[in-house]
Parts: structure tokens; sequence; C-alpha cells
């Protein structure tokens, strides 16, 4: 039995990142002086997450148009592609509010001779987003909220559907924290670490996306019996060759488009590329266009920076080291100067992320953020099919979900509950698994590398993983191509380790226990990937998932697949949800 | 933060207006928008119409905040503050800004120079005055637990003293009766009255409170935690006697088999393993003393006839919790028996003066004669042997202070009873400080023969007596004498906390810290930091008096506890305002690296609930070296601390002549600023590129600040604290050498020349080295050219 | 300094210098080890140094890079992806922070960017 921390709160937060901060700060606004709020956090609340190395622009901000506009927009870098439209505006109405937030809070904006902020394009604005982070967990305090960072939380406590708390440990103390709520709010990032990553051994974690968000949020609502959408849609990231550091920085700093290795802007001359815009063709647009003049022998892909100003490269590293200072570093050992040469770009491993341009995540009762179990609200990366939202969209989607949280609290009067000591005995042999597996097992033999003669470790299983998932559901090394037999074989696997491997996981420390959770929270998101990639026949989303046997798209398709998870049978069941649009327009044009 | 900020410029009767431009500094002040609501400049504001001018722009304006521009901030101090308070605001909203001695004085052969660097401390200070806010007090419950640690007259001086200033009180002492080395001497100099009159005076006041816990028999095994939050095993030994049951017959003693030397007489005659209540003992049975007991005896137990001994009682380990406590361990005699040459422990009739104490005690083993304790005796020949293992580096290198006029009273006691004895002191030089003089002569007019002497050897004398050798120092001839009895005047050696403070790891640095900057000396004596603040450790809240703190009479004793208690008084009232400058974690940006725990030269923080570091204010003494170590800038208090001086340095302050290099410079206020300020007095002249910012202490600088001012284009830093073991706070400049020397390294990995950093060490009078010293600085600095990141990128 | 890792030779990020690394002399977890978004930085008992725990796991963010209050920990890029000997040194200040990059050649670049609004900026220069 590990120590015990009981923790009773109003508003239990899931992770103190982005939306959680902000979450946490709206509901003591509308909560007032007396609500409960805690967060729990699996690492230090002021540096944790996916904007540990800073950001350098707000890529969700209204310079000109409408909510609507946006709206459009949103659809249209899909492909068109079937969004929840009500979820989107409601965050486009009050982002720039939110920034207004955080202007007062210490970010530093970049500013025109005007006075207002300096944009880049319709969308987009800049910032010095060093220390994004920090100013961001400085919310959380400043609304008193009870922090208590480095605990895993494992498992939510669900009880005829309903979302009563949740369990995890302490990953330095060790001890087993049970925290009850009357409200609930996940928000604990998307996934990496799916797929292999491009770069191998010692470098297997420079990739695009934070390497430590596992997908918890997902696997824990699906573990909830929680209504799932959009898992077939990943996000695939085209950035730079190696650093895999934003693109966009390139093609607005140095006017750079993308090039093939015979110069060619293959953008602006195919007429499938054109008819989406050429270079400002949609994300997944692009990552195809990468992917066929790769495959037909044009490679390597770059993004021109040779025409650009020479005077402009400075800045340019300028702005990457405010959030990906190691190309900065690349470019120094490499001796790369952008203007002398082109910058090589790659697509990189598939994530999970439903703020950025991905949409999985938890399907949401209107834009409550109130997922199909009671009482439990998601934001962030973690609501799904409402993509784009990026950075400025997450804390404000942080809001929006504690405002409703904290009025359904008041409205339903919602009290905390008692929960059988034989259910926290069981979560808590749950959550400890691995660590006591490790125990027992050390005792059936150890080989004299100090590996289990009869357990496997996080990283063995990880490795599994990735090279399932890269080879049979659509890897870099397959361009991202499936097909259903590839998926069968996967799901095969998957299944596999998941009811039969998960028996030898073991962990020798907190560290590894950690990580033993990482790759069960991944295991579970891997299953719901496979079963909507397999349920949607057809290619929606080219570049991001390419269905060899299904190459077109199909109108029956044009809606949401959502699924629920059978704890019985351990199936995913599909079905269809359809799309409602609301903001008027050719879904595949911008309205401005 | 001050929304309407008057700045006033003084002319000072042309002292400053001759070489500060005054009609340009208007136009240099109109520069200053935000916040700033009257500039005036002024020729004479300490003046009667000046300080009228004051006192109307502040109402009329309304300001909350003045920046005054003149004078050092010590001149006119009360004046200036004064005029503020009359209209309404309060004195820490004065900011005075020296630019006379440090500006117009030191650069007057340069008064463009002088004008910028006068505008641009103007804009610091401006910057500054934006986050200035009043003082709320600070008012903490205070830590009403108390502890004495020692028995002896110190510690009963220091108990007594805290009852009587209404606070509860454990007194922990480890023998089974108060008065310690006193309750056991016979006359004290220089009334030459009985020494337990005053003790059992003490005693008695002591009752009459009856807010003092007394545990005897009770030894502090460990102490643990920082300041308000110690805790000390203390381990009570049983008496094996029910307290209550035993009558006091006697019985047991009769009975006992065993003879031990007496500890109580210091050896001096015997007692029996059970023994009767010695005077001060608070509980007053008979105490068994089971380490001596033979196995399986029960003696005593069958003996008594009230069934009060019960030989199965268990030694009782208490933790107790304090806040602050007096400790005042005391002393013991040098063991002599080390001075091989002198006999002691070869030849029963050489004694030490604390035997030589009971032997003449009308209560000692002798009943008061002077019987030989191995010849038995009367002794008619008594030498006393001063300075045995004293100043000697063989042995204690230290004088104990209270020998000479001790042996010279012990000889007026001997003379008193029998003035036939003939009596001989050998002295190295005698030591009777003060009106102590006036024993010596006594003594010197009732027979005592003084002899300036070294002795060599103490030998078996011829008829059962002694003989000793020695070299006349005054003669300087060697000659030998016999004696019957003599008497070693054996030194002071302190008991200290050293083996009280466990092995644990908190303990083991501070005591390094205590070792490093002196604050136990050589000895083991806890002298504390001597001048600045005497009764202290490393430990905050722990304060030493007494023999353990440096050897003394029994007259400094009790005053060196009632300094102690003093001490504790000021945190033990029911409410206590502290200075508004303790400082406060912010813990919305800590990151508990817990470095401030760490350098605290006073021990003060611990651990809150959540981790977070935080210092018990109650006992900090707001040397801001936390401030100065905080890699997160988020320790702040109020007043001026780490936010004001960003601010400072980043009040983007312009070169003082096109391409000459900007310094900014912390100076310690203790030190190095009155140096500087002495500097400009006398008309010394150094580069105009300084910029000066006094500071706490230099140990409170935050390297933030350094880092700042490389981004902001400050070409170079000094900062200057005391010279190593003269700073005020311990550690404090010593830290702030390492950081500096750590971010010198970090500038050399930035291919910076690390010379842009320099820490100087300065004396209160070092004006002249100052003066060089930024000369030499700022001829460095401008051979190394511009800080490169002015040229940087600007994202 | 080669990190033996597995039976495996990686030069790795972020590396800790010996020489300026204090372990932060708190009571258990350096600074670093309290920042690291991945859990990867620890203390070494026996040295009383920081030390990454698995330095394959990094994802240069230089968080403790720039943390460290006694700039003892650089981040090195992992030689499979660059060549040796380039330097990129953060000195964070309290609202902004320096660059200095020093690429193979040992040709410097440095940067200046804020990093927290101060909103100090009214005065005339």
């Amino acid at each position: 039995m590990a120590q015990r921390v009981y923790i009773d709160a109003d508003v239990l937060i899931l992770g103190g990142g982005t939306a959680g901060c902000l979450a946490a700060w709206e509901a003591r606004q509308v909560g007032g002086d007396d609500l409960r709020i805690v967060i729990l956090e699996k690492a230090f609340i002021r540096h944790s997450g996916c904007l540990s190395a800073g950001m350098n622009a707000l890529n969700m901000y209204i310079n000109q148009g409408t909510p609507e506009d946006y709206v459009s927009y949103v659809r249209y870098d899909l492909c068109g592609a079937p969004i929840r439209e009500d979820i989107i505006l409601s965050v486009a109405r009050e982002v720039n509010d939110t920034v207004k937030i955080m202007e007062a809070a210490g970010l530093p904006m970049k500013k025109k001779e005007d006075g207002r902020y300096l944009n880049r394009g319709k969308w987009n604005i800049e910032v010095n987003g060093s220390l994004l982070k920090p100013i961001t967990a400085a919310k959380a305090f400043e609304a008193k909220a009870e922090i208590y960072n480095r605990v895993y939380v494992t498992e939510l406590i669900v009880k005829d559907n309903v979302c009563l708390g949740a369990v995890g440990f302490g990953v330095r103390d060790g001890k087993f924290y049970v925290c009850r709520s009357k409200v609930t709010l996940l928000c604990t990032g998307g996934a990496a670490g799916l797929w292999r990553p491009n770069n191998r051994r010692d470098a297997h974690h420079r990739i695009w996306y934070f390497p430590f968000n596992c997908g918890s949020a997902y696997a824990m609502c699906k573990r909830a019996g929680a209504e799932m959408t959009s898992f077939e849609m990943r996000f695939v990231p085209v950035r730079t060759k190696d650093t895999f550091s934003a693109t966009g920085t390139l093609a607005i700093g140095m006017g750079a488009p993308m090039v093939n290795a015979l110069g060619e802007p293959f953008m602006e001359k195919d007429p499938y590329y054109l008819s989406w815009g050429g270079h400002t063709a949609p994300t997944p647009i692009r990552m195809l266009a990468l992917q066929r003049e790769t495959l037909a022998h044009r490679g390597p892909i770059y993004m021109d920076t040779t025409k650009g100003d020479p005077a402009k490269v400075i800045g340019l590293k300028g702005q990457y080291l405010d959030m990906s200072p190691c190309i900065v570093l690349y470019w120094g050992c490499n001796d790369i100067d952008p203007s002398k040469e082109p910058i090589e770009i790659d697509g990189g491993d598939p994530h999970m992320v439903g703020a950025h341009a991905g949409m999985s995540g938890a399907w949401t009762r209107g834009i409550t953020r109130e997922t199909t179990v009671d009482r439990l609200y998601v934001s962030g990366d973690a609501l799904g099919a409402a993509p784009s939202r990026f950075i400025s969209g997450s804390w404000t989607c942080g809001r929006i979900a504690a405002r409703h949280a904290v009025n359904a609290l008041r409205e339903n009067s919602c009290q905390l509950a008692d929960i059988p000591e034989d259910d926290l005995n069981k979560l808590e042999d749950i959550t400890f698994g691995p660590l006591k597996r490790y125990e027992e097992k050390v005792k059936e033999g150890v080989w004299t590398d100090g590996t289990l003669m009869g357990g496997i470790t996080a990283k063995d299983m990880e490795s599994r993983m990735q090279k399932v998932m890269e080879e049979y559901c659509g890897g870099r090394t397959h361009w991202y191509y499936v097909n259903e037999t590839y998926l069968n074989i996967a799901r095969k696997h998957i299944r596999r380790m998941r009811q039969d491997q998960l028996q030898y996981l073991c962990a020798s420390d907190l560290h590894d226990l950690q990580l033993a959770w990482d790759v069960i929270n991944r295991l579970d998101v891997c299953q719901l990937v496979i079963e909507h990639i397999s349920f949607r026949k057809e290619t929606r989303f080219p570049g991001y998932v390419n269905r060899s046997d299904y190459a077109g798209t199909d109108p029956d398709f044009d809606c949401f697949i959502n699924s629920r998870w059978d704890p019985v049978s351990d199936e995913v069941i599909c079905f269809k949800v359809p799309y409602e649009q609301i903001v008027k327009g050719d879904r595949k044009k911008q309205s401005i | 933060m001050a929304n309407n900020i008057g700045i006033f410029v003084c002319g000072c009767r042309g002292l400053v207006a001759d070489v500060i431009d005054p009609a340009r500094m208007q136009e240099e002040l109109a520069k200053l928008k935000k916040s700033v609501g009257a500039r005036v400049v002024h020729p004479w504001l300490c003046g009667d119409e000046g300080r009228e001018v004051i006192r109307d722009t502040i109402s009329r304006c309304g300001l909350d905040c003045v920046v005054l521009a003149g004078c050092p901030g010590a001149v006119h101090e009360g004046l200036f503050t004064g005029l503020a308070v009359e209209a309404g605001l309060s004195a820490e909203m004065v900011l005075r800004l020296d630019i006379r001695e440090g500006c117009a004085y030191p650069h007057r052969e340069n008064p463009a120079e002088a004008f910028r660097k006068a505008a641009n401390l103007i804009r610091m200070w401006t910057a500054r005055a934006r986050l200035a806010e009043p003082f709320s007090p600070v008012v903490l419950p205070g830590n009403r637990e108390v502890a004495v640690i020692g028995g002896g007259l110190a510690g009963m001086t220091a108990a007594l003293d805290l009852a009587e200033a209404g606070i509860r009180v454990t007194l922990i002492e480890r023998e089974s009766y108060l008065g310690g080395n006193v309750a056991r001497l016979d006359k004290i100099f220089p009334r030459l009255c009985d020494a337990r009159c005053g003790l059992t005076y003490l005693y008695n006041r002591i009752r009459e409170t009856g807010k003092v816990k007394i545990m005897t028999l009770a030894g502090v095994r460990a102490l643990e935690g920082s300041a308000g939050r110690y805790t000390v095993n203390v381990a009570v030994t049983p008496r094996y006697v029910r307290e209550g049951l035993c009558n006091g017959c006697g019985n047991c003693v009769e009975a006992c088999p065993v003879e031990v030397a007496d500890e109580y007489n210091y050896g001096l005659g015997k007692r029996k393993a059970v023994y009767a209540p010695y005077p001060l003992d608070p509980v007053g049975s008979y105490v068994i003393d089971r380490r001596f007991c033979p196995p399986g005896c029960e003696a005593c137990s069958r003996a008594c006839p009230a069934g009060a001994v019960d030989l199965t009682q268990e030694p009782v380990e208490y933790s107790l919790r304090f806040g602050s406590a007096v400790v005042a361990t005391g002393w013991k005699p040098y063991p002599v028996e080390k001075v091989e040459r002198l006999g002691y422990g070869v030849f029963p009739d050489v004694i030490t003066s604390l035997q030589m104490e009971r032997l003449t005690a009308e209560d000692g083993p002798t009943g008061g004669k002077l019987l030989c304790p191995g010849s038995g005796r009367e002794a008619g020949r008594v030498v006393f042997v001063q300075c045995a293992g004293s100043r000697d580096v063989g042995h204690q290198a230290w004088c104990s202070a209270v020998c000479c006029t001790a042996s010279i009273k012990q000889a007026l006691i001997i003379k008193e009873k029998n003035p036939r004895c003939r009596v001989y002191i050998f002295y190295t030089d005698i030591r009777t400080p003060g009106e102590y003089e006036e024993l010596y002569l006594r003594a010197q007019r009732a027979g005592v023969v003084f002899v300036r002497a070294n002795p060599a050897e103490v030998g078996a004398g011829s008829s059962g007596g002694l003989t000793i050798t020695a070299e006349d120092t005054l003669m300087g001839r060697v000659f030998r004498t016999g004696a019957d009895l003599i008497v070693l005047a054996a030194g002071m050696t302190p008991c200290g906390m050293e083996e009280i403070r466990g092995e644990e790891a908190r303990g083991a640095p501070r005591r390094e810290v205590s070792r490093r900057y002196g604050l136990v000396s050589a000895g083991g004596f806890h002298v504390g930091h001597r001048q600045c603040f005497p009764m202290e450790s490393a430990d905050r809240g722990i304060y030493f008096a007494g023999c353990c703190q440096e050897p003394m009479d029994m007259g400094a004793a009790a005053k060196s506890a009632l300094a102690a208690s003093g001490m504790v008084i000021k945190t033990a009232a029911p409410e206590v305002e502290v200075s508004p400058l303790v400082p406060m974690v912010d813990k919305s940006g800590c990151d508990k690296c817990k470095r401030c725990m760490e350098e605290c030269p006073y021990g003060v923080f611990r651990l809150d609930g959540e981790g977070y570091p935080v210092p018990d204010r109650l006992f900090c003494r707001a040397c801001h070296v936390c401030v100065g170590s905080c890699p997160r800038q988020c320790i702040v208090h109020q007043g001026f601390g780490i936010r004001q001086q960003i601010a400072m340095v980043g009040a983007r302050i312009k070169e003082t002549a096109p391409g000459e290099p900007l310094v900014i410079a912390f100076l310690c206020e203790n030190d190095a600023y009155p140096a500087v300020l002495e500097a400009g007095r006398r008309g010394m002249v150094y580069p105009a590129n300084i910029h000066v910012i006094p500071v706490r202490c230099a140990g409170s600088v935050n390297m933030a600040l350094i880092k700042d001012g490389i981004s902001a284009g400050i070409d170079g830093f000094l900062l200057a604290g005391c010279r190593s073991g003269e700073c005020h706070h311990i550690s404090g400049s010593d830290r702030a050498a390492g950081r500096l020397e750590n971010i010198g390294d970090t500038l050399r990995d930035m291919m910076i020349d690390q010379d842009r950093v320099k820490f100087l060490r300065l004396g209160i009078g070092e004006a002249e080295v100052f003066a060089g010293e930024a000369g030499a600085f700022v001829q460095r600095l401008r051979q190394l050219g511009a800080n490169p990141f002015k040229n940087a990128v600007k994202v | 300094m080669i990190t033996a890792c597995k039976g495996v030779c990686f030069l790795m990020p972020p590396k800790v210098d010996p020489t300026k690394c204090d372990g932060c002399k708190g009571e258990s977890e350096p600074l670093c080890e309290q920042v690291c978004p991945g859990n990867l930085m620890t203390l070494d008992k026996e040295t009383m140094k920081a030390v990454i725990r698995e330095p394959s796991d990094c994802w240069d963010c230089m968080t403790c890079t720039k943390a460290c209050p006694r700039q003892a920990i650089m981040t090195v890029l992992q030689y499979q992806l660059a060549y040796f000997p380039g330097k990129l040194i953060p000195l964070v200040g309290t609202n902004s922070v320096t660059w200095t990059s020093i690429d193979c050649h040992g040709r410097v670049e440095r940067f200046v960017m804020k990093t927290l609004a101060s909103g100090d900026d009214e005065d005339e220069d």
C-alpha cells in the first residue's frame, strides 16, 4: 500500500497546461473565492508540456474578418472536412479577448507602428513567447488554484457514467493521489510517439510535438466509456528536416516557396495544388505534395530561402530562438546559411493533436465541452473535431470549459461522492501495477545486463508499438499509406499487446512507472486510431492518411466518425455522426 | 506603485549647479513622462524657500513619491523626510539620490559627462520610484516556545529574565542540581561573598515566577530544525528514587557498597553510588548513579524503609520544540594532567583551582580546613601556578580571563584562614582587569608573594612534600622551592554546541558556515559575529551566553545572559513587529530549487507544506542574501528590492560621452558605498561612467541584474562588498564574489571578456582604492570596446 | 563528457559541466530536476551534481539550460544531427534573454529578446 493523499476539489483540472491554467483562472472568475480549484500536473506547472520550449507566434487571432470567417478558414485548411463549427465559433468569438488577458499578464506582443499586433496573415500574430509557459502558469497561481506538481494521473473515477474524480501517483513521492471532484476538466494534451520517429537512437525524441505527451486524455476518456471522435484525422507535420522546426517562419520570414530538387515550385505548377490555392493550399495538401514529389524521385524537397533578403536571416534565427532554439544550433553546427542554401523539409511521424491541425479527441455536448460522461469536461488537444485552435484557442477553450463546468456545478449542485474503499484499492493496484510486477519478476531472475528474465520495460514495449504502427498503420516510411490488410495486422498486434503483453510490463522505479503508463495510454490511443482509420473507407485527408484501397472521398463519409469502447469485448465500436454546417459557403473555399 | 512622482534636483548652492547645468537639467527632466507629476530644479532645496517649494509642490501636485537628487541620503535626513511627512507622505516614499559626492564632486572637471551621469541616475531613480510603495507594518505572532540549555549562572539568569518578561521557559540541566561550576565555588570576587548565596536568591526568584520548567539530569542529544522551529531531543536520566516517597533518611547511603570519587567536589573525597541531593537540587530527593552500581546489587533498595528505590526506572527521551533558546552550556576546566611536568594526577597534593574552591568551602570535603589531600596535613606553604595549560599553543592558546583574579582571591582566603601560611603565586603576567587590580594590591599587602615564573617541573620533596622548579623570568635564574600544596590554575574549555547539532544533513553545512566564518572560535567558543551580532550563532534564534561564549567572570556571564535573553524577548512577545524589509517567497515564481535555504546566512528558511521554501520572518534579519541567491528573482519584500533594481538596470541610460563604456556599480551600503562617498568628499577624481546603486549587502545582488544589464547594453559591472570575513551578513560578500565569478565564466563561454564584471572588496576607509580601481576598470572596458549585445539582433 | 547508456556511447543533450554545477545545494532536487518537463534530470547522490537519467529522451526544449542558475548546462545536439563544435548559449535575465550562437567556424551571432513585458517604455530617450 502506498501512502495516500486525499484531495477534494470543486473543480479538478487534470493537466496544468495551456488550457488547464486558463481554465483555473476562469473558474475563479466565475466561481468566486470559495471555489476549491485543484490542478494535478505531471511535470512542473511553470515549465511543462509542449510550450516548454517557447513559441514565437499565436496561430489563432482574428486580425480581420469575423469569427465566421475563421471557421471558414479552418474548414478550408482541412480540405473542407466536417468540423464542429459550433465549437470553433465559440472559441473564435473570445480568442482576441484571451490574448488581451495574456498581454496584460506580461506576454510581450510584437506590435506594428500603429500599435496593433504584428500579424502574419489573417489569423496569426507574433509574440516573444520564450516564457509563454511560465506566463500561462502564472494565471493558475493568480487564481489561487491548489497545484500538485509531479502527479501522474492514471485513471478517472467513473461510476454510472458520472466522473467523480481521478487517481494518480506522485512521480517523485510515490504516493497514491485520490482526488474527488464535483466537476473534472481533462486537458492533458495530445499524443506523440505512437509511430516511429524519423530520427533514431539518441535523437528519437527530436520530433515536432512534445514527446512526453502520450495521449492520456484520449486513453482515459476512452477507458471511461466516453464517446470519441475523429481518430482517423491524425496530423502529419511538414517541418524542417531533422529538427522539425516550424516552416511557417521560413515561408513568411524569407518568402520561401516549397521547391523540389529541380528547383521547381511544384505547388504553383500542378493544377490540383493550384485548385487548392497553390502555396497556401490546405495543410494536408502541402503534405501530400511533399510526399508525391518525393515518391516521384524529385526529392529532396526544400523551402527555397535563397531568394529572400539575406539580411533577414538573422531575424529569422531570432524568431526560432523563441520557439525552437535547436534549429539555430543545427544551422550553426552544420554551417547552414538559409540565404545561401535552401532548407530541406520532411514529413515527420504522425501525431494526435486535436487543437492543432488534427481532430482527434473526445466528443462533447454542444459547446459545453462536457463529454458524454457526465461531469467530465475536456479542453485543449483532448477536445475532438474542433481543429486549429492552437495556443490562443486552447487558452480560450480552457476558459469556456471552466465556465460551463462551474455553471453546471452550480445548477446541478453537484456533490462529492463517496468512493468505496474497494474501488480505490483496485485503482491503486492498477496504478502501481508495473511497479509491483517488477518486484515480483525481479525474483524470477535478472540477465547480466540488468534486464528482467520475466518482464519487459516500457521502452521495449514502446519500440514494439512504434514498429507496428509505423509498418502497418501508415508511418513515415510508408508515406502514410494504409490499406485494410495492413490495418488488420496492426489491429492484431496492438490487440495482442493490450490483451496479453501488458502483464509483463514492469517498472523498476517511479520514472519507469511514468514511462509504463505512457505506453499503456499510447496503446489505447493506437487502438482508437486503427479502428477509426479502418472505419473511414475513403481518403478524406490526403497526405495525413492515404488509403490505397479507398483512394477518393466518398460522400457517405462526409460526417464524423465517432466511437465507443466496449470494455467487455475490448472492441472499439465506430459509428457515423452527421456534420452540421453552420457557417454558410463553399467548404473548400475561404470566405476572406 | 507610485503614480505621481515629484523629481527635485538641488543645486546645493552651486556645489552641484556649478557642475551640472540646471537649465539643461530642467529640459532633461521633461523627457521623463510616465507617472511623473512634478519636475523641479532648484538652487538650494534645504534653504527656507527650497523647503517651502518641496512642501508646496507635494501638496499642490498631490505627489505620492519624491525623488530628491542632491546631497547623499544621510545628509539632512530628518529635514527632508520631516518635510514629506508634514505633507502627508511616508518617509520611505522620499527617495534620496546623491549627485553631489557621487557625481558633481568627482567629475567636476568634466561637466558634460557629469551632467549625463546625473541625468542617467535620475532616470534610474525615477524607474525605482515608480515601483515604490509605502510600507505596511509586518506584525507577526511571536514565537513563545523558549528553551534555556544549561542551568548554571548564565542559564539561570537568562531563565529568570525571560520568566520575568512573561515567557514560559524550559530550563534543561545535565546535572541533578543547578548552578554548575558557580554552585561549587567558595567565595566569589570582588566582594568575597558566598557564591551559593547569589544562586539561591536567583533560584528562589525563578520559583516565584512559576514560569520556568526545570529539567534536571537532562542531557541534550540532537538539535534539528531551522529558525523558529527547532527540536531538541532531551534524554532524562532517572533518579531511581521515587520522588515523594523518599524522606531523606539516608539508610540507602549507608547500605551502598560502592565508593566513588565525588564529582561534585571535583574528585576530592568520596561518595557512594547513591547520594544525598546537593544544594540547589530542585527535586531534592536522593539520586542513584547507576553507572557505578555493581551488577545485581539491590542493597539500597533493601535498605530503604519507604520503598522509594526503584531500580527499574528507564531513561526517557523527550522531543522538545522551541523557537528560540539561550544556550549557556558553560565550561569545564582544562584537563591539566596533560601538562605532564606539573604532576597533576601523579602527586595528590597537586590540585586544580576548582578543587581548591572545594577545599576552602565550609561544605567541602574538609569542612573548610586547608588540609592537603595526599598527606592530610594542614598546608603551610601553598604555591599557585597560573596559566596551567593556558596561553600555551601546545594546550590552550587563550587566556581564560578569570584565573589570575581567582587565584588572588583564593590566596586572600588562605591568608584570612591562616595568616602564617606562606602563599606564592607563580604567574606569567598578572591580568586583573579593571578594578580587580584592587584585589591584587590587597594580596600583596597581605603578604602573598608574586613570582613572575615559568614553572618547569613539580617533583617529590624529601619530607613528603613537593618541590617545584621554575625559571624566574624577571631575574633570569632557575630556582627550586618546596610546597605542601600546589594549585594549578586550569583554564576554561568551552562546553559547546558541537556535541548537540546532529550529523544530519542540515546540521553539517551550518556547522561548516560557523567554522568558516569564525562564529565558533578556534578554541570552540561560540563567539558569534563579535561586534555586529555577538550573542548569535549560524542558527538564528539560538543565542549563546556565559562561558561557552568566551572566557568571562561571573558578572560578565550574568550580563551576557541578560543580553541573550533580551534577544529572545524580541521574538517571544505575543506580537512582534518586524522590519518591513523581511522577504517573502513569491510562490508563483518559485521553482523550489531551495538555493535560498542554502545561502541564508542565518538559516531562517524552512520548507512549507507544499515544499516551497519560506523564511521564518520573525527571525529573519533582512540581509537579503536570499534575494541575491534566487535564480527566479521571486524573493521579494517591501522597500528597495529586486523589482526596483531590475527597473533601474532597465532604465535605458545613455553613454556619458560617445563611445564611453557604461558601468553600473552595486555597492554594499555598509563599507563600499561610504568609501565612494568619501572619495567624492575628498575630491578624488574617477570616471563618470560609473553609476552607483547602493545595496544592502553585496550578497543581495541578484545575478539576473547583470544578465539584464548585458542584454540592455551595459558595458561593465562593478560589485563591491566587504573584505572576506568582515561582512556583516557573514557570507554575503563571499557569495557575491562566487556568483560573479560564475557569471564571468559564462561570459567567457559566450566569447565576451570576463573582465566586464569585477568584484571589489572595499574597506570603509578605502576611498583611494575605489578611485584607482574604478579608473582601471573603465580603462579596461575602453580597450574591450562596446558590449557586443549593443549591436545584437533585437527580436 | 561521454555518457554511457546501456552499453552504447552517445553524445547527447543536455550536458552538465561538473565544474560549474553545484547540485543547487538544496535538500534534494536541483532546479533542473524541478523544471524538466520530461522528468529526465536528477541528482547524482555521489557527486551531488545534476545528471540526465536518459539522455536520448531529451526534447531539447532547453528549459534546464535556461533555468540553471550557474549556467552549468549546455544543450548539445546529437552528433547524428549536427557536427562539432557549435554552441548556443542563452543567458536569461528577468524580462529578457540573450542568445549567443557560436557556429562550427567560431563565428558569433548575438540576439536579444524580450521575455516579459515590462511596460516602462513611455519615457523619451
